[in-house]
Formats: C-alpha cells, structure tokens, sequence
C-alpha cells in the first residue's frame, strides 16, 4: 500500500495491483488529500 | 437492474479532509448512474487525545506535528479554503479539540439504528462548523436526538461502551488494508480510493466496478 501524501490533485486512475495487503484491495490513483495520525500528513 | 455498489468509507469525526471528501464523493456518486450503499468504519487519528484538550486546534497540531505556529496556521487556512471551495464554512476559532472514540461508537449506534449516514454528517458538522464538544456524552446524546435516536437510550450505549469493540474491531481491519491516513475508500470490497479525491475519480471508479460485476454475474 502506498504511503498517504498530502497531495490535493486527483489523477487519472490507473490500476496498480497490490500484492502486500490482506485482504487484497487494489489502489485506484495516487492519494488524495488526507489525514493522518502518524505525522506524514500535514494535518 | 443492475445491483448496488458498497462502498466502505474509514474517516475520523476531526478529520478536516474527511468531511471535504465526503462532499466530494457524495458529489461523484451523483454522477454515477447506479445505486449506492455507504458505510462509515472508524478510524483514529489522535487515540490519544485527552477529551478536553487544553488549547486549540493550531495548539494541538503544532505540540503534535512539532511544526511552527505559523505553519500550522497556513495549514489550517488552506484547507478552510478548500472546504469552503465544496460548501463547507469550517470555523477553526470555535472548534474543540478532542478524544473521538465516544463519537465513533456513537456511529456504531446510529449504524445499528439504521441513522449512520445522518449522524455521520451530524458530527462532522457539529465539529468543524457549529464548534460543539464530539466527546462528551452529554453532547453527543443532544445531536443523536436532532437526528430522531433516542437521547435517553444513546447515553446508556455510550455509557455502557456498547459499540467500543465494533470501533476497535473497524481500526483493526484498516491496519488490515494498509489505511495509514483518511478518508479511505473501498468501492466494492475491490478498490481503495485514498485521500479527498475528485468527484470524477468517485465516478469513475464506481462506473468500473458496476461493470465489472455486471460483466461477472452470469448470464439467465
């Protein structure tokens, strides 16, 4: 799984399989703006 | 008729982007011509934040973050804007900076009183918006019972921690997905959508999922 950003522009949504994660869930796009509690996003 | 599209949302009530993308999805499932079942699952941020935080929000995020005052501020000012660009008056200077797991099991209540999706933006109102307390039982109770929910019945669930593990067990299954920050959503059990994306993106992926489960249902 790709690690949350604070990036605010959504892009086109590309399929990119994810093979660590159970259950298994595919990440559509890169991430949008978000929150988190680890202290890699802003807020 | 095509069947429905689940999408599973984890978000927190002190979530600034969570609200944000909530309008923003609310605003791609619009535009997707098909049915759709949201459910919210829990998801702290700041577990450890005690109910009543001494100071403010630039307070909280600067001691948490060890981030200048001021760039907290422009943080906050940023974002404000880009609620506002989606409808939303955030009002930093009245909000109340607090522990959110009694809010989370207080979802938990609405979900199984059939209200979630109100409460949901009940909270999130109540929070970034109207300045009212999201962790105190008293006040939480009040804003279930603007939403219909028993007032007297909620603060003996909330009380009595009825829904703690269901918030507990959510959090778990986030760690289980990778979710490191939210909102997070998971359209169909098969796609997760990170961050406060454009409504487009919503769409999109909700368009591709409701073909490909009309393409896999087998043919009568």
């Amino acid at each position: 799984m790709t690690e949350q950003s604070i990036a605010t522009t959504a892009t086109t949504p590309v399929v990119t399989p994810d093979a660590t994660s159970v259950p298994t869930i595919e990440l559509l796009g890169e991430a949008g703006g978000g929150c988190c509690g680890g202290g890699s996003c802003g807020i | 008729m095509s069947e429905s599209i689940k999408v599973d949302i984890w978000s927190d009530v002190q979530c600034p982007w969570c609200y944000i993308g909530k309008r923003k999805f609310e605003a791609g499932a619009a535009l997707f011509d098909g049915e759709v079942e949201v459910e919210y699952h829990s998801f702290e941020l700041a577990p450890d934040t005690p109910v009543d935080f001494d100071g403010s929000p630039v307070d909280y995020l600067s001691q948490r973050k060890g981030l200048p005052v001021n760039q907290v501020e422009e943080m906050l000012e940023r974002v404000t804007g880009i609620a506002e660009s989606v409808g939303l008056h955030y009002d930093y200077d009245s909000v109340h900076q607090t522990n959110t797991v009694i809010s989370h099991e207080l979802l938990h209540y609405a979900k199984a009183h059939g209200r979630q999706l109100d409460m949901k933006e009940r909270l999130l109102k109540a929070y970034f918006v109207d300045g009212l307390h999201v962790g105190r039982i008293d006040d939480l109770a009040d804003l279930a019972a603007e939403i219909g929910l028993d007032r007297a019945d909620v603060v003996r669930s909330l009380t009595a921690h009825e829904f703690l593990a269901d918030v507990k067990a959510d959090v778990a299954q986030a760690n289980e997905y990778g979710i490191q920050g939210v909102p997070f959503f998971v359209i169909d059990g098969k796609y997760g959508i990170s961050g406060a994306q454009d409504p487009d993106t919503f769409a999109q992926a909700l368009r591709q999922a409701a073909t490909e489960k009309s393409t896999a249902a087998p043919a009568r």
